[in-house]
This record gives structure tokens, C-alpha cells and sequence, in this order.
């Protein structure tokens, strides 16, 4: 059997560079913060459980959704989940392809939401089904002629993309989690020693996994511009005003690249600040992803003057009803506050080099997120509250959306759902890498 | 005094202005405009219809919340019928309670009274209307290939259904979005006998799917009888031919046995392509995997 070496980190700091970096990167158990924020979610998602349990058992009608808006704050948080999973691909695999060195740190945060947000895009979208296991007559009897197909095949394709991406670049961190003695309960050395035991780190394995890595990284960046652009096609692919676009795919893209860039900031931080990784997330790693979202934030606020900027000009009828409803009538707070909030302020902020510091970087990151959330809110309900065929004699509340405290529970629920498994992911697995950072710490020395 | 503070006291002043105009006008007391209307449909359930409405601009705003009692013959607790309150249309409408049956059939001539107490920004109102009982009966004739429909108004006089000479009406055809003039003329007036005879001339008419259709004659805000309305079902439309011949063409709205060859050959292609990727990197993962269990 495997003599485990036993990296004896604290008593080599002096010395042993790599001893170091494993001892600050390995994971560690939950201090009581960390116990109280996992309660806290927990709680969150028992009340989304038993607010789920009420409408399996009553059905959709204990939702505000009704025959005009079909689609409320389910498949808003549908497509916010969609958008924050792209982040995997960009900076796992656009940077890493791009040979972006810095980007080493962020790269398993980047993944880790990926998965976790797309796991959660995969169950919302069965919730707002009334009936779930009628997702099973989409599999025998589905059309792929249906948009609605498509998305579900491509969820389910970057869903395993995603965890291999998450995978392959994990094993030589397990070999090291495996030889380092950590005081974890049985099951969880047993599990490292499941999934990662078979990593010897011999040159040919890490010649396959590279191939692999990089098959992956170039595999994923079309499946990740499929799942968005399919999603948009869910709502461009219908004739209602403020979805009738041919930009929907490019649009929802640049969005997703923008929030989910915004998730990782937030992320950079918050690991940061509660692991005392600041020799590991640096002023200049906040400094260039401050660069990035401020670039995707100008490239979104881009997009966003061409949907709205050119219906209004144009003012076509059916369109006119919707477009004043955002501007300045009933969803006009929420509509300001998601352009100002989630994107012109954060390019405000993130503009000048002193916005790019932590605090204010995680500040605007936050925004970003938000803003983020509420403009997918924004792109469904309005839409389906001016239909171009409205019913004869339709009831006053057809006309009119506020979601019901089971929704705001299961919506809720879904994202302390997919910050739940990040956090256990955290308590796990290393965060940042540490082969590839130990790696790029000794490569000028070998240079 | 400080310059400053005089340049904030007349923005302020106008402010305080307008906002006490503003209040005032909201403490004007408004004019409800209270209608009672009667109805007895083809299937003999009679109703009435409330609406309050306020008279802005030319314009009849309906009054949601309005809260109106309604009365049968005298406005007495006993005789109250419902106590009601408008929709958002300003709307409501009161059915007349069974409990009510002997009183309803005591005599031919009904009156209805609605009112409303004083509330939010209203004063009180009231409206009342007389009805006299009367139904109208609908048959269908076809002389020389010209189909006639013949509508006879009969009102309820000293126990018996007597002919009303000079009632109009109208005469149509029950459409799913409205209702459609069903001869020539848009209304018709009955003659000694009661009646009057529209000429149907809406050849290929779609009907349901079975061909028929719904002829209704109906007299409308009349103010002896109110609102009442005769249907009959008659075989004169056409029923629908659904267009089947791109059923068996292949194409993206058709079912998933006629998908298009090319979306067909692009979904599979790409699907093949993704997975069969994915499938090797698993093929190396296994390679990986051998990989250290033979270096061990």
C-alpha cells in the first residue's frame, strides 16, 4: 500500500514553500460563523422544502402565477441561475485557454458556482412544473423541434462538462489531500481516498489529464453559448413585446458573462477575507477582474440600450404598453434600480483604480449580482403581463403579478440551495488550487 | 436674514401650495353616477346589473368598491335583495334570491331600486328602474330557399302573454367575440302581432364543428322591459375544414415523427459531436484511473 507523506505544513513555513501554500490552502472545518451560516441556510432551504411540499400537494394554485404571467419568479430564477453558471467557462476556460496566468486562484470559484448554479437552474425549472413527473413525457415524447428540448439537453451536457471541469483539475490537489494527515472524520478521508486515490501524479497521467483539461476548456465555451443563447430562445422564440428580438442570444450571453463575473468577485472576497487568503487573492486580482466585469458591464449596458432604445424609438403598439411599464410605470423602480444599480454604478466604481480595491470591488460585485437577479425578473414578468392577444373580459388579477410567500420561499430556498453547496464544497475541497498555485510559485525559480 | 434660506422658502412655499391644492381638491365631495339595469338571458335566470360610474371629462370612469344596496319594488330591509359592491369595471351583478319567488310573482310590473351611502369621496346616490315582465320567442322559416328568422315579444299582462306591438329589437348571430347583425338591418320593430322577421342572409358562415349556428334576438336598455334575449341552434353555417394537407409534411411545427431532415441531421450532428467528446474524456479518465492502479 501507499506510504502517505505526511506534509507537516506549520513546521515548515520557513522553509518549505509548497508546505506553506498547502498548509493555508487545504479546507477547513466550519469555526462557529461558518456553522452559523450554514444553519441559516439550511433553514432557508427547509422553508423552500415545506413551501414546495405545499404546492405538490395543492398544486400550482397556492402561486400567484395565473393565466397571463405563466411564467413568474421560478423561471426568472431559472435564467439568473443559467447566467451565473456561464462564469465557468469564462474564466476556467476562456482564461486558461487565453493562457491568463492570474486567473489560477479564481478558477475553482469560478467552477464551483458554475455547478452549483447550474444543479439549481436543473431543479427550478422541474418546480415550476405543477406536475414534475411529467418531465419524464418530455423524454418520450419530446420534440426537437422544441426550443424548450434543446435547453434541456444542453443543461444537462454543461451540467457534466461542468463537474469534469471541476473534476480533472482537482485530482493532484487529492493526492495531496490524501498524503496530508488533516483531522477529518473517517468518511470524509475515505471519500478523498475514493475519488482521487488512483492520482500518482506520474508524467502520464498529467500528460492526459492536461489533454483532457484542454479538450474540456475548448469543449465548453460553445455548450455554454449554447445554453444561453437556447434560453433566450425560450423567450425570443415566442411573438410578445420585449421578446420579439433577434439580439435575445447575444443579449442574455453578455448578461450572463456580466453576473457571473460579478458572482466570482463577490466570491473572491468573501473567501478571502474568512480562509486569510490574502497572499493568494490579491489587490491585483481584484484589480483585473474589476477590469473584466467593468468591460462585460459596458458590453451589457451595450446590448441593453439596443433592446430597449430601439422598440421605444420605433413605438410599434403592442410594444408601447410594455416599454411605458418599464420606464415609468408600474416596473419603473425595479427597471432603474437594475440598470443603475446592476451595471452603470458598478462601472462607476470599477472604473477608476481606487474602485478596484477589495471593499468597493466587492460592493459593486454585490450590485452586479443583484441588479442581476431583478432584470431577470424584469425580462419575464412585464413581457407576459401585455400579451399581443389579450383575453376578452380577463379578470383584474390576470393583470397583475406579486409572487406568493411559497414562491419567495422556493426562490429563496433555491439560491441558499446553491450557496449551500458551495459552502460544503469549500468545507471539502481547496478553494484555490493548490498543485497549480505551488506549480506557478516554483516556475520562475525553475525558469 | 440669510440670503440662503430666502432662496429655499419660495420653491417651498409653491410646494406647500400646490400639495394644499392638491389636498383640496381630493376633499371636494364627487357625484356618483349609480345605474340599475334588469336582464333575463336565454336561459331564463334574470339578473341586475349594477354600475357606478363617475363623469370626468366627458368621460364615465367606472368606480370600483362601491358598495349599493338593492331593493325589489320598495327600498325596506325585507325587500332588500343584495348588498353588493362594484368590481373593477364599476360592475356587479345581483341575482334575484328564490326566497323572493312569491313576491317576484305577484305581479307583472317590477321595480328595482339601487343606492349607495355616502363613502370615500362620493355623496350618496340612487337610481331606480320599472320593468314590465316579457320574454321573446325565436323561430326559424325557410320560404323558397330564403331562410327567415321571425323573433315575437311578448309582455305579461293581467296574467297572460300578450303580443307588444312597436318593440325594437335586434336580430343576429352569436359570434365567439361578439355578436354579428343577422340580415340586413341592425335593428327591427315588431308589428301588431308581436313580431318581426329578419332575412338571414349570411351564406358560409363558419360555424361549430358541426355547422350551426347560434341565432340570438335580444332587446337591448329598453326601458319597459330591460335586457332580454331568445336563442336558437340552427343548422346554417358551415362547419370548419381543418387544412390537413401539410400534416404529413415534415416541419418545425409538426409532430416529432415529421421533424425536418436538416434539423434532424444539425441536432444529432452537434449532440454527436459533444458527446461523443465527452465520451472519450471519459474514455481518459479511465486511462487515467488504470493509470494508478498499475503504478501502484
Amino acid at each position: 500500500m501507499d506510504t502517505p507523506t505526511v506534509l507537516t505544513a506549520p513546521k515548515t513555513t520557513a522553509i518549505d514553500p509548497a508546505g506553506q501554500i498547502t498548509h493555508d490552502l487545504l479546507p477547513q472545518p466550519f469555526g462557529k460563523k461558518g456553522k452559523i451560516w450554514t444553519a441559516i441556510l439550511i433553514a432557508i432551504c427547509l422553508v423552500g422544502a415545506f413551501a414546495y411540499y405545499r404546492q405538490l400537494r395543492h398544486g400550482l394554485v397556492v402561486t400567484n402565477m395565473g393565466d397571463y404571467v405563466s411564467w413568474g419568479i421560478y423561471i426568472s430564477n431559472f435564467v439568473f441561475f443559467v447566467a451565473i453558471s456561464l462564469v465557468g467557462s469564462l474564466i476556467t476556460a476562456i482564461f486558461r485557454l487565453g493562457n491568463v496566468q492570474w486567473s489560477t486562484p479564481l478558477t475553482r470559484i469560478a467552477e464551483i458556482i458554475a455547478v452549483s448554479a447550474i444543479v439549481f437552474a436543473s431543479i427550478i425549472i422541474i418546480v415550476d412544473m405543477g406536475r414534475p413527473e411529467r418531465l419524464l413525457n418530455l423524454f418520450v415524447h419530446g420534440r426537437i423541434q422544441s426550443p424548450i428540448m434543446w435547453d434541456v439537453i444542453v443543461i444537462g451536457t454543461y451540467l457534466i462538462i461542468s463537474l469534469l471541469l471541476l473534476y480533472l483539475p482537482l485530482l493532484p490537489d487529492l493526492k495531496i489531500m490524501n498524503q496530508v494527515k488533516m483531522k477529518n472524520p473517517k468518511w470524509l478521508s475515505k471519500y478523498y481516498h475514493f475519488i482521487g486515490s488512483f492520482w500518482k501524479g506520474t508524467v502520464e497521467q498529467i500528460k492526459i489529464n492536461n489533454k483532457a483539461i484542454h479538450r474540456l476548456c475548448i469543449l465548453i465555451i460553445p455548450v455554454a453559448f449554447c445554453i444561453h443563447t437556447v434560453t433566450s430562445w425560450l423567450f425570443a422564440t415566442t411573438y410578445r413585446p420585449g421578446w420579439d428580438s433577434t439580439n435575445f442570444g447575444a443579449y442574455f450571453v453578455s448578461g450572463a458573462f456580466l453576473v457571473g463575473a460579478g458572482a466570482v468577485v463577490v466570491a473572491m472576497y468573501v473567501f478571502r477575507k474568512v480562509y486569510s487568503l490574502e497572499k493568494y487573492i490579491t489587490e491585483k486580482h481584484f484589480d483585473r477582474m474589476g477590469k473584466v466585469v467593468v468591460m462585460l458591464a459596458m458590453l451589457y449596458l451595450y446590448f441593453n440600450v439596443n433592446e430597449y432604445l430601439v422598440p421605444a424609438f420605433k413605438m410599434k403598439r403592442h410594444e408601447e404598453s410594455h416599454l411605458s411599464n418599464l420606464f415609468a410605470g408600474e416596473f419603473a423602480p425595479l427597471f432603474w434600480f437594475a440598470i443603475l444599480v446592476g451595471m452603470v454604478i458598478p462601472i462607476l466604481i470599477m472604473l477608476f483604480r481606487s474602485g478596484r480595491k477589495p471593499l468597493p470591488m466587492f460592493i459593486a460585485g454585490v450590485m452586479v449580482v443583484v441588479g442581476a437577479w431583478f432584470k431577470r425578473y424584469l425580462i419575464v414578468t412585464p413581457t407576459l403581463l401585455h400579451p399581443m392577444l389579450p383575453m376578452q373580459d380577463a379578470p383584474e388579477r390576470f393583470k397583475h403579478y406579486f409572487p406568493s410567500w411559497e414562491e419567495w420561499a422556493i426562490a429563496m430556498g433555491s439560491l441558499a440551495g446553491a450557496l449551500l453547496i458551495i459552502t460544503f464544497f469549500v468545507r471539502i475541497f481547496p478553494i484555490i488550487p493548490i498543485h497549480e498555485t505551488i506549480v506557478e510559485k516554483n516556475e520562475p525559480a525553475e525558469k | 436674514m440669510n440670503p440662503l434660506k430666502n432662496k429655499f422658502w419660495l420653491p417651498l412655499f409653491f410646494f406647500l401650495a400646490s400639495f394644499t391644492s392638491l389636498t383640496g381638491q381630493d376633499s371636494t365631495v364627487h357625484t356618483l353616477i349609480l345605474g340599475i339595469s334588469y336582464y333575463l338571458p336565454a336561459d331564463n335566470i334574470p339578473y341586475l346589473k349594477v354600475k357606478a360610474t363617475e363623469k370626468v371629462e366627458r368621460k364615465f370612469i367606472p368606480q370600483k368598491d362601491i358598495i349599493a344596496s338593492v331593493y325589489i319594488n320598495e327600498e325596506t330591509e325585507a325587500n332588500l335583495l343584495k348588498k353588493t359592491r362594484t368590481d373593477e369595471k364599476g360592475e356587479s351583478i345581483v341575482y334575484l334570491p328564490a326566497a323572493l319567488k312569491p313576491l317576484w310573482d305577484s305581479s307583472a310590473l317590477m321595480k328595482f331600486i339601487v343606492s349607495s351611502e355616502a363613502a370615500k369621496i362620493f355623496e350618496p346616490a340612487s337610481s331606480e328602474i320599472e320593468i314590465t315582465k316579457a320574454k321573446i320567442e325565436i323561430d326559424t322559416s325557410t320560404v323558397d330557399e330564403v331562410k327567415n328568422i321571425t323573433a315575437k315579444v311578448l309582455e305579461l299582462k293581467d296574467g297572460d302573454w300578450q303580443p307588444v306591438n312597436e318593440a325594437e329589437l335586434k336580430i343576429a348571430v352569436k359570434r365567439s367575440l361578439g355578436i354579428l347583425p343577422a340580415g340586413e338591418e341592425e335593428l327591427y320593430t315588431t308589428d301588431s302581432t308581436g313580431i318581426a322577421v329578419a332575412e338571414f342572409n349570411k351564406d358560409s358562415l363558419p360555424g361549430d364543428d358541426k355547422g350551426q349556428l347560434t341565432l340570438v334576438a335580444y332587446t337591448e336598455d329598453n326601458e319597459l322591459y330591460g335586457n332580454i334575449f331568445a336563442e336558437m341552434i340552427v343548422p346554417w353555417g358551415v362547419a370548419p375544414q381543418p387544412d390537413t394537407t401539410f400534416f404529413d409534411k415534415r416541419s418545425l411545427w409538426a409532430t416529432r415523427f415529421r421533424t425536418p431532415y436538416w434539423l434532424l441531421t444539425l441536432a444529432y450532428a452537434v449532440i454527436g459531436i459533444v458527446w461523443g467528446t465527452l465520451i472519450y474524456l471519459f474514455f481518459l479518465l479511465l486511462k487515467i484511473r488504470r493509470l494508478g492502479k498499475v503504478s501502484v
